[in-house]
């Protein structure tokens, strides 16, 4: 320690230079301690993005099956669903929604509960008339395992799931009639013919869902008065490129369209039971923070408390030679600092890499989960791909940091304490 | 001439439009044939399941295609029992708890009164004429009986399940025979079998229809008229809620 | 040195290395301290994650069975299949198998399809008659109310004299059809002779989502009021057990197959309604089973990977350990210490350190464990109506369970894995060459 000045003042960059050697006084402790360091920051950085790889795709999923990020709907349809309740001015609300040039996709839908009959059976369902661009449709199509989707003059042409096809006994080529009930009673026939049918393995989908163009839903609606010239609507379902600007385009769009009649919702409005599920199992996240805590406390504590309990004689020495309690305080505590910089640099750097991998090759869960990855009326892609947010990486980072700095405190006061006397004893 | 050498001639000028026609007038024929511009009849429905048999004897007023009226008169359980039909709407009146109950759509499909029937086929056969293109399939002389065979094939956009009904018909008194109700597929669901015609002022009328359905072997619905009679005075004010909660039901 | 004093030896040397490995660890008191710390909170991480792991599973186990569906049901193929009225079991039955089966809770239930209307509406709904009574000693459908208060007998007379009994409906079913308790309902159905069963009703209470199926379309009626409308006397649709010990269920459904085919034979059911079914609430709900095969898979799958994390300190501990030692080592071998009595020796350390944590680790992990199953977490602001899964809905509150066997296969799995990390190290210090050793 020649480089000691005598006032116990330490220059900054001597203090860096200082604290690098001393954390290379014994390398292979330093590099234990950074590898199991950084391992576990690896494992954390590939659970934490399956976990929510996972369940941002369940989201997404659920979003694209259901209504959009943002829901533009009659007010009271989320709490009392009638056909009666739709959107009479659609056209006129799609067109406004669509100027505000979102940077998304604005879908008209229109979503009746009907009853369907074939010559064997009737069973109610809902009618979902949607265009073949539509998010839903584009979620379905990989499904259908007998046919080919609507053409978009397709008057009479409906989609159905395996499950209805079965209970009617129709096949693709047949044809069901779709009926719903008036406001005043009557009811409203109209003839599908079933261009396609789907498994998604979702029951609630397969066995109650009906699609069709818009065209032949809107006939329902203008049996109960709509009319047709405003391209009447049960809902605009909007979804967002970025879903981070959510509550940014939802008070956007409800300034803009929101009145006595007309609710703008987002999905987590629409789908309360899907929130809940991804709380229920966030918790394992967090107990993978905590542990990944665990870890690198005691990691960091061990390796530099050892090395300060070891270093006795020297900080005497060093405070017998001048140096206040202070510095010699800052010196250790910035020992526990470069390591754990140098530890979060390693667990990035490799943590990034396996997450680059599987971010973009993927896990196949399939082999694990079975058939039972239809949770809450939405399913997980059977390949997750690990997703990391900003928010996560700056949440793993602080974390690290934090308990260093709280961690690195403790060796340091204890080295602090050291009185010049120590350094005389053996 | 004979109607074999009519449907030859007619074959040969203007076949499809012109047999079409002739067709539908008979659908049409047939279609009224129970009704009139307004009727009142009697008549016992007997249902058939393998669990039970059951006879209800019932008093039904109709006016048109769009209003009719019926009530049970036995068994004592369901007397009083109306189901009141205008245009598409069914309501019920329940004499025992002196209420008025709507069928909605959703129940459209279920079975009217137990029977083999559904609720749709009472509001449903209002429109044959315009669900289905009918047309002369055979004329002739089957299982000893000179007849017609409609086909009627549902137009493309008509809600409707069926995908074919054929009627068999007498060529000479134009009373039905058999219906056979398939699906697209060519699969028999039901078959309808009219018997024990009656002359009734201008017209024969088969007093008895008995429908089975064929997936339910054993089971049949059976409909046997007492009496009939046309044109008696009905005003559309009969054919109302007010009417079912009189209890009491005369024109 | 004589064979049989060989294995005295080594039995008095093995002491002398567990002493020795104990006074090792204490070399460092505050290094052994914090592997200790990092192993035990290790594992009572473990255990406080298999506890809400388990309390989730079983929340769904209770769910799909205490609160409406009951352990095991009994029915008639053609009623689970079709829900056929006239697929009964005989009345008598109840009685025999409440004689022979003491010890199980039973309700029998029937089902029929009908139609509500109120003045405003009318709707396909589902009507489920029950034996008050002994419906609540099976499950708790019954008292998850939300609104009014269940009561299923005569509530009162129309001015005709009509005796209105009470109903509880469905939470969906009661929002679509605007019923309050209070509310008259109409229930027109198809009675079992063919004839028009109708009779009027009165709203005494809304129930809890329970199954999506009857939230929708449920109406709860007594079997008396059931029998006055449906006309259906031969018996049940469906016979609900609950039993008090779930290690017993399979043993209890074979039990009471084999009543139950006794019971046929003494009294042949018609052919129409099928064999006797007895299912358990598993095959009733695959889905949920489904899912807790899942969970089960990743408790452990989770908590393997967490040991293995806190197990990182372990061999980091150790291999300091070796290192800082390698020049005590070399002496030692230069003395003549064996080389496996030293890879022995940094064995015992480790399982030292790896029992001293287990045993904190298993305390620390079952009081938070304890806490989860005393207070747990509440979502019902979130989310009111519980959420659903396989058609069964589960309500809004997470509880954790401590199951004893998980504190012990934790712990087990913590030092089994601990140990084998400290195998590197120990590996290290018999592969040092005492003259480089003592360098």
């Amino acid at each position: 320690m020649s480089a000691t000045p005598r006032h116990g003042h330490l220059h900054p960059a001597l203090l860096m230079r200082l604290t690098w050697r001393n954390l290379w006084r014994h390398p292979k402790r330093t590099l234990i301690t950074l590898s199991s360091i950084g391992i576990g920051f690896v494992l954390a950085v590939f659970f934490i993005g399956i976990n929510d790889g996972s369940h941002n795709s369940m989201i997404r999923n659920a979003i694209k099956l259901g209504e959009g990020y943002i829901t533009v709907q009659p007010v009271g349809y989320l709490q009392a669903p009638a056909n009666d309740k739709y959107l009479a001015e659609g056209g006129r609300l799609r067109e406004q929604l669509l100027a505000l040039e979102l940077p998304g996709q604005v879908d008209a839908r229109i979503a009746l509960r009907v009853l369907v009959s074939s010559p064997y059976n009737s069973v109610g369902a809902g009618l979902e008339g949607m265009a073949a661009t539509d998010q839903r449709a584009q979620m379905l199509k990989p499904f259908l395992m007998e046919g080919d989707w609507l053409a978009a003059d397709d008057e009479r042409g409906v989609i159905i799931g395996e499950g209805m096809a079965r209970k009617l006994k129709v096949k693709v080529g047949g044809k069901i009639v779709v009926m719903a009930g008036k406001r005043g009673g009557d009811s409203e026939a109209q003839l599908g013919r079933v261009r396609a049918i789907f498994d998604s393995s979702m029951d609630e989908l397969d066995n109650y869902l009906v699609i069709s163009n818009l065209a032949l839903a809107r006939h329902f609606l203008v049996a109960e008065g709509a009319d047709p010239a405003s391209e009447p609507l049960t809902r605009l379902a909007v979804s967002l490129n970025d879903p981070d600007s959510l509550s940014e385009w939802t008070s956007r769009i409800d300034s803009k369209l929101g009145s006595a009649s007309i609710a703008v919702l987002d999905w987590q409005q629409m789908m309360p039971q899907l929130v809940q599920f991804v709380v229920l199992d966030s918790a394992g996240a967090y107990v993978f923070l905590a542990v990944i805590l665990v870890l690198i406390v005691f990691g960091i504590v061990n390796t530099v408390l050892m090395s300060v309990l070891e270093r006795t004689r020297e900080f005497g020495l060093l405070r017998a030679l001048g140096l206040s309690r202070l510095h010699l305080l800052l010196m250790v505590f910035m020992e526990a600092t470069l390591l754990s910089v140098l530890a979060v640099g390693i667990g990035w750097t490799l943590g990034g890499l396996v997450h680059l991998w599987f971010s973009h090759h993927g896990l196949d869960l399939t082999s694990m989960l079975g058939d039972s990855t239809a949770v809450a009326g939405t399913f997980m892609d059977p390949v997750v791909r690990t997703e990391l947010s900003q928010a996560r990486v700056l949440q793993l980072t602080l974390i690290v940091f934090l308990t260093t700095l709280t961690t690195g405190i403790y060796p340091a006061i204890k080295a602090a304490r050291v009185t010049p006397v120590a350094a005389l004893r053996t | 001439m004979s109607a074999f050498f009519r449907y030859l001639a007619l074959l040969m000028l203007l076949p499809s439009l012109a047999l079409a026609r002739d067709a539908d007038a008979l659908m049409r024929h047939i279609d009224g044939l129970w009704r009139g511009k307004t009727s009142q009849a009697t008549m016992t429905m007997t249902v058939t399941t393998r669990r039970y048999e059951r006879a209800m004897t019932m008093q039904a007023w109709s006016r048109g295609k769009h209003y009719s009226l019926i009530v049970i008169e036995q068994p004592v359980k369901d007397k009083g029992v109306a189901t009141l039909k205008v245009e598409q709407n069914i309501w019920n009146y329940l004499p025992k708890i002196n209420r008025v109950t709507k069928v909605p759509s959703s129940m459209m499909a279920g079975s009217w009164m137990g029977s083999h029937f559904t609720n749709d086929d009472l509001v449903k056969e209002s429109t044959f004429e315009d669900d289905y293109d009918s047309q002369i399939t055979f004329e002739g002389e089957r299982d000893g009986q000179a007849i017609i065979e409609i086909t009627s094939i549902p137009k493309p956009d008509a809600a409707v399940v069926w995908g074919k009904v054929v009627m068999t018909i007498d060529q000479q008194v134009l009373a039905p025979y058999r219906a056979w109700y398939y699906d697209e597929e060519g699969t028999l669901i039901r078959t309808l079998v009219f018997d024990q015609w009656q002359q009734q002022e201008d017209r024969t009328i088969p007093m008895r229809l008995s429908l089975t359905p064929q997936d339910k072997p054993g089971e049949s619905t059976v409909i046997t008229y007492h009496d009939i009679v046309f044109d008696i005075p009905l005003d559309t004010d009969f054919f109302s809620l007010k009417t079912l909660k009189r209890g009491r039901i005369t024109p | 040195m004589s064979p049989s004093s060989v294995q005295d030896l080594s039995g008095s040397r093995l002491r002398i290395f567990l002493f020795m490995a104990w006074r090792n660890l204490w070399r460092y008191p505050v290094r052994s301290l914090l592997t200790v710390c990092a192993l035990s909170g290790g594992l009572a991480m473990v255990i406080f994650n298999a506890s809400l792991m388990t309390g989730m599973t079983r929340q769904m186990v209770v769910y799909a069975t205490e609160v409406s569906t009951g352990h095991i049901q009994v029915h008639r193929q053609a009623f689970a299949d079709d829900q056929d009225l006239y697929a009964t079991l005989p009345w008598p039955w109840l009685e025999a198998i409440e004689a022979d089966f003491p010890q199980l809770h039973v309700a029998p239930r029937l089902y029929a399809a009908g139609l509500a209307s109120t003045t405003e509406t009318s709707t396909g709904v589902m009507i489920r008659a029950v034996d008050a009574e002994r419906e609540r000693a099976v499950t708790r459908m019954l008292g998850q109310v939300r609104q009014g208060e269940v009561a299923l007998g005569v509530i009162d007379e129309t001015e005709q004299g009509i005796a209105r009994y009470g109903v509880a409906v469905g939470a969906q079913l009661a929002r679509n059809m605007r019923l309050a308790p209070g509310d008259e309902l109409v229930l027109v159905t198809q009675a079992a002779d063919g004839s028009i069963g109708n009779a009027l009703f009165v709203v005494t209470a809304v129930l809890n989502p329970m199954e999506l199926n009857f939230d929708r379309m449920g109406v709860v009626m007594s079997l008396e009021a059931y029998r006055q409308l449906m006309f259906l006397e031969e018996g049940f649709h469906e016979l609900a057990i609950l039993l008090d010990d779930l290690d017993q269920l399979e043993a209890i459904q074979m039990a009471l197959q084999d009543k139950l085919a006794l019971l046929e034979q003494q009294t042949p059911l018609d052919e129409w309604g099928g064999p006797v079914q007895v299912r358990n609430w598993k095959e009733l709900n695959p889905a949920v089973s489904e899912m807790l095969a899942v969970s089960n898979s990743m408790t452990l799958i989770i908590g393997l990977i967490i040991v293995a994390l806190a197990s990182l300190g372990m061999l980091n501990t150790m291999l300091m350990a070796v290192h800082e030692r390698t020049r005590e080592f070399g002496i030692l071998m230069a003395i003549g210490m064996k080389k496996h009595w030293l890879l022995v020796m940094v064995l015992l350390e480790a399982l030292c350190l790896s029992l001293l944590s287990a045993v904190i680790g298993a305390l620390l992990g079952s009081w938070l464990g304890l806490r989860m199953e005393d207070t747990g977490i509440d979502f019902s602001d979130m989310m009111p109506d519980g959420y659903d899964w396989g058609g069964i809905i589960f309500e809004p509150v997470m509880k954790g369970w401590l199951e004893p066997s998980h504190v012990l296969y934790a712990s087990l799995m913590m030092i089994v894995v601990a140990l084998l990390a400290s195998l590197i190290p120990s590996w290290r210090s018999i592969r040092l060459k005492p003259v480089e050793a003592m360098r």
